[in-house]
């Protein structure tokens, strides 16, 4: 599989990565969209995302006397962190051309490198919220890192691997919901509403202090620098949804460099994103923001998933 | 490559899904919307075994299964709580925090997998699938009854057991003899009744479900 | 079907039969007069039906009936006996205990009617266990005391009685729970051993007992200790026990004379027969190791709650612990004393415990209070109570010439016969303590004079007269065992096979 490491393969790759920068603002409108439909709103736009973006880009900027440098850069170095991730996640095609230089671990570390920066600025501009928000973030991101480990443990004995190319290439040959991988998906996708902020572990909709976590942190910014946040958390939602698409449900996915079945694969995946995306939209619509304290609750849902999993693998 | 579906598998994994969340839910309708699909699975996987078996007792068994546990016992629960304040079909405190007994549990999955394979037991695709699922819920069911201070979660608990004894059972030996599943089966809705009638007694002397308030038995 | 009527045998019919028509029509009759009439009559011809049956299994060894569903040998036979005897002598007390409580205002007609229902039904459902065959119906049955018995226990709507009867379903059942699933391995064992014809019969006693040396005995083990957790819940072995104390102390007493004098036994019963087949199995070793561990726990906690006991019944409850703890430590022991002591300690305990708890709720009605060190001169007020009292408290403690003296005396020589010599130790220095808390608790009631005016007399000749039976049976039995008796507990003896030789 490495072997052919061919210049088409690495344009494809570079699109594929391209495909997902671009493509992410357009889930986060329609799960907008889905989710104002089912409270019976009519809801903006679904390239509501885009058009924000694009204002916010023209507009001025303000940036608090008292910030420092770590305030000004973090949004770049969040925007190009997350960025990179993309790079090694097979999208259209099951197989990604920097596989060699990363794996799975890479992702989150590049994760962990863009909240980093993020928990530095909230707390850079000194004002109430965000630090209040870092605090929280910090607390969240250490009882989530845990399950993603053991997460990324049950997939990599499952599919012999961290590589995210090998995981996904072994996952769309073998049965589709073997029991490990059910266990696992589930850990997955409550560890997917956890890192993008969604219900019921942050509201992504609201101001209000008490229940905010990601929004806290930026609230500082505003123009460019706002921009650039929301687009790459857009991107890192749309990320993590491919992983767990192209983990646990890979079929229809690309295995060759053909016109069909790339084709295929672009719709194929489209479609699963979108539905994902109705999906969670639909649960947050449905669940109200857990207290704070009572996270863990659902982290350990995760932990315990995880490792039945596992054990399901080595003994079942 | 089309999809292909191990329906043992996923049968066993709905059954280990609403076991825990069983554990992870604090809210009395989660328990028993838990438990509902949990029978109703439970009916499926014995009709799969009547099937590929080829006993006729184990189809009557299932259906057993779907009409009690799915429909008769959730039905007199709803009509038992019905009166009841919402402070009491709710965990608020039990003695273990949820999300410790949801990681514990997940350690009694893993040692009830471990130990099935101590067993000197005859394995085949059925026994494989449902035998470690059985002991899963056969002692998580017991831990629920352990660390939980409502009434109305430890009653859950115990239809958790059964029904992984019930699992067990059918699983290992393709069914004990009918005459005995109606006897059980009629023992385990006697029961649900009479623990509905002293649940309502509890809540009617203590104005509480928990079980906490019951400790004036006892040698100082 | 026809195989089904063909094994038809009128004895058993007619036992089964009784109760149930006896709970049909008190539910239709409801005075309270004729409920209380019909239920003595009903448990009256259940006790004159095992006796009939008695002579029946000494000539046939036993009986087989209905398609192999109920069977009855020695073992079954006399349990059954007992049973109908402790619960005619408990219906009997009820007629004054309970018509005490009527006219005190303690029940109303409701109430009573449905503690004669239950008592029906409690009656039926101990009688089947030792005519079942099939295991599993004898666990339907174990389980079907526990549901009946708590709808007893519950009577009173107070506080301690909802716990006790909470406690008491809810660790019951988890128990039995724990049984059936050792049943079902020992099932399992059976289907594996042997994989032709039919598993229909595979549950059944007798079958197993056919099969059991081809079973794999890691399963028997694993079966077994499931079996002894689960039975032994409900037979009251400690650390099983907790339920015990509470359950017996908050029921009304004619019922913990039941649960107590045979309810224990029934359980007992069943670790016995899965005993037996795992003793096929595994020989000597393993589960008598088990038994004894369990055993001396039993007798040591008992022993210790016994001294600090505050309660007249809990001290009676915690009484029955010790001796079921003596029965497993007994069958143990194993060998023929320890066998035909375990054997002979169930009668007896069966025959003393009922007194006890008779006057024991004849005093605390006359005094309105459990509480020990409340009564005080039982012997001015109630001359005939005090002396049954006296009696019973001798005997259960094992002095001669009563009948559990006898009994604990096989117990402790087979022993000293199995060269268990720190089990001996440790037993015997519990049942002293025991005997000298018993002593000091009953003799400071029985003496003394009572703190506040207390009217003379005895309640009632219909109180009177169960503990007198019971009173005779245990000075009787201290010194003579019964023909019928000695030829049950022989065929007993034998059933546990190779056992003899070892003595």
């Amino acid at each position: 599989m490495f072997a052919d490491f061919n210049a088409t393969r690495v344009i494809l790759g570079v699109l594929q990565a391209f495909l997902l920068v671009l493509f992410a603002p357009l889930i986060t409108g329609i799960m907008k969209k889905v989710k104002a439909r089912t409270q019976k709103r009519v809801g903006a736009s679904i390239f509501q995302p885009y058009y924000d973006i694009i204002k916010l880009i023209k507009k001025d900027e303000t940036v608090s006397e008292q910030s420092s440098w770590v305030f000004r850069l973090n949004p770049w170095i969040n925007f190009v962190a997350i960025t990179t991730a993309t790079l090694f996640v097979p999208v259209v095609m099951a197989y990604s051309p920097f596989g060699i230089a990363g794996d799975i671990l890479l992702i989150l570390g590049l994760y962990g490198l863009a909240r980093f920066f993020l928990i530095l600025a909230g707390l850079d501009v000194s004002s109430v919220f965000g630090g209040l928000g870092s605090s929280r973030e910090m607390m969240m991101s250490s009882i989530v890192e845990p399950a993603i480990f053991i997460m990324v443990l049950s997939v990599a004995i499952v599919y012999g691997g961290t590589d995210v190319s090998t995981i996904v290439n072994s996952a769309a040959q073998s049965p589709l919901l073997i029991p490990t991988t059910i266990f696992a998906a589930i850990s997955l996708f409550i560890i997917i509403l956890a890192e993008t902020g969604r219900l019921p572990f942050d509201n992504p909709a609201t101001h209000l202090e008490l229940t905010m976590i990601h929004e806290a942190m930026v609230l500082e910014y505003s123009g460019k620098s706002l921009a650039l946040i929301e687009w790459s958390k857009s991107i890192k939602q749309i990320t993590l949804l491919a992983l767990l698409i192209n983990i646990f449900v890979p079929f229809g996915i690309s295995s060759d460099v053909s016109a069909l079945t790339l084709g295929l694969g672009l719709i194929s995946f489209v479609i699963k994103a979108v539905l994902f995306g109705i999906l969670i939209a639909f649960l947050e619509t449905r669940v109200a923001k857990w207290r704070l304290f009572r996270i863990p609750d659902l982290i350990a849902i995760a932990i315990a998933s995880s490792l039945i999993g596992t054990t399901i693998f080595y003994i079942g | 490559m089309m999809p292909q579906f191990d329906l043992l598998a996923i049968c066993s994994a709905i059954l280990l899904i609403t076991t825990f969340a069983v554990v992870a839910r604090r809210g009395f309708m989660d328990w028993l919307n838990a438990y509902r699909y949990q029978s109703i699975a439970l009916a499926g996987v014995t009709a799969i075994i009547a099937f590929v078996t080829g006993i006729w007792e184990i189809y009557i068994a299932a259906i057993l299964t779907f009409v009690i546990k799915a429909i008769v016992i959730p039905k007199v629960f709803l009509r038992v709580t019905g009166g009841l304040a919402i402070k009491n079909k709710i965990e608020t405190d039990p003695y273990i925090s949820i999300r410790s007994s949801v990681i514990l549990s997940a350690l009694l999955v893993v040692f009830s997998y471990f130990i099935t394979e101590q067993f000197p037991f005859k394995f085949d695709k059925v026994v494989n699938a449902f035998l470690p699922v059985s002991i899963s819920m056969f002692l998580i069911g017991i831990f629920v009854m352990i660390v939980r201070k409502k009434t109305l979660n430890q009653v859950v608990g115990l239809l958790i057991l059964e029904n992984g004894l019930f699992l067990f059972a059918t699983s290992l030996t393709h069914g004990i003899s009918l005459i005995i599943e109606v006897g059980i089966f009629i023992d385990v809705i006697i029961g649900v009744i009479i623990s509905a009638i002293l649940m309502q007694r509890i809540n009617y002397t203590f104005d509480s479900m928990s079980v906490a308030n019951l400790e004036k038995l006892r040698d100082e | 079907m026809t195989d089904f009527l063909a094994g038809y045998n009128l004895n058993i019919m007619m036992i089964l039969l009784c109760p149930m028509v006896g709970g049909v029509l008190v539910t239709l009759l409801k005075s309270k007069r004729r409920i209380e009439v019909i239920t003595v009559v009903a448990t009256g011809l259940i006790l004159i039906q095992s006796f009939s049956l008695v002579g029946n299994v000494l000539d046939n060894k036993h009986i087989e009936a209905f398609d192999g569903i109920f069977y009855v040998d020695s073992l079954g036979v006399l349990l059954l006996v007992l049973i109908s005897g402790v619960v005619f002598m408990a219906a009997l007390y009820s007629i004054n205990y309970m018509g005490r409580q009527y006219h005190n205002g303690i029940l109303d007609d409701r109430h009573l009617l449905r503690y004669y229902q239950a008592f029906n039904m409690f009656a039926l459902t101990m009688i089947l266990v030792p005519l079942a065959n099939n295991m599993g119906l004898l666990w339907v049955a174990v389980e079907a005391t526990t549901l009946v018995s708590v709808l007893l226990i519950m009577l009173y709507v107070k506080e301690t009685a909802i716990e006790a009867s909470w406690k008491y379903l809810i660790v019951a059942t988890v128990g039995l729970s724990l049984a059936l699933f050792g049943i079902v391995l020992y099932y399992y064992a059976n289907v594996v051993s042997d994989p032709t014809g039919s598993n229909d019969d595979k549950m059944n006693w007798t079958v197993m007992m056919k099969n059991a040396k081809l079973f794999d005995p890691d399963i028997v083990k694993i079966g077994f200790i499931f079996i002894l957790i689960g039975l032994g819940t409900k037979a009251g072995l400690a650390p099983m026990h907790t339920w015990l104390p509470d359950a017996h102390s908050e029921a009304p007493t004619p019922i913990s004379a039941l649960l107590s004098g045979v309810l224990l036994n029934c359980a007992i019963y069943g670790i016995i027969r899965f005993y037996l087949i795992g003793h096929l199995v595994l020989g000597d070793g393993f589960l008598n190791t088990l038994l004894m561990i369990i055993g001396i726990i039993s007798v040591g906690i008992a022993a210790a709650s016994i001294y600090f006991q505050k309660d007249l019944k809990r001290m009676l409850a915690f009484s029955s612990i010790e001796h079921m703890g003596l029965v497993s430590l007994s069958i143990g022991f194993g060998g023929l004393f320890g066998i035909y002591g375990a054997i002979l300690h169930i009668v007896n305990h069966a025959i003393t415990k009922p007194l006890m708890f008779f006057a024991s709720g004849t005093i605390s009605q006359k005094y309105e209070t459990k509480t020990i060190s409340e009564i005080k001169g039982v012997i001015k007020t109630m001359p005939l109570t005090s002396m049954f009292v006296l009696i019973g408290t001798l005997s259960i403690v094992g002095l001669p010439p009563f009948n559990i003296f006898m009994s604990e005396f096989f117990i402790l020589s087979s022993g000293f016969s199995s060269s268990q010599y720190l089990a001996i130790f440790l037993v015997i220095s519990f049942l002293l303590v025991i005997f000298a808390s018993f002593m000091k608790h009953s003799l400071g009631m029985i003496f003394g004079s009572p703190k506040k005016q207390i009217s003379r007399g005895d309640l009632g000749i219909l109180s009177i007269v169960p503990m007198a039976i019971l009173a005779a049976l245990t000075i009787i039995l201290g010194f003579y065992v019964p023909e019928p008796l000695r030829q049950l507990t022989g065929n007993i003896v034998q059933m546990f096979g190779d056992k003899i030789i070892n003595v």
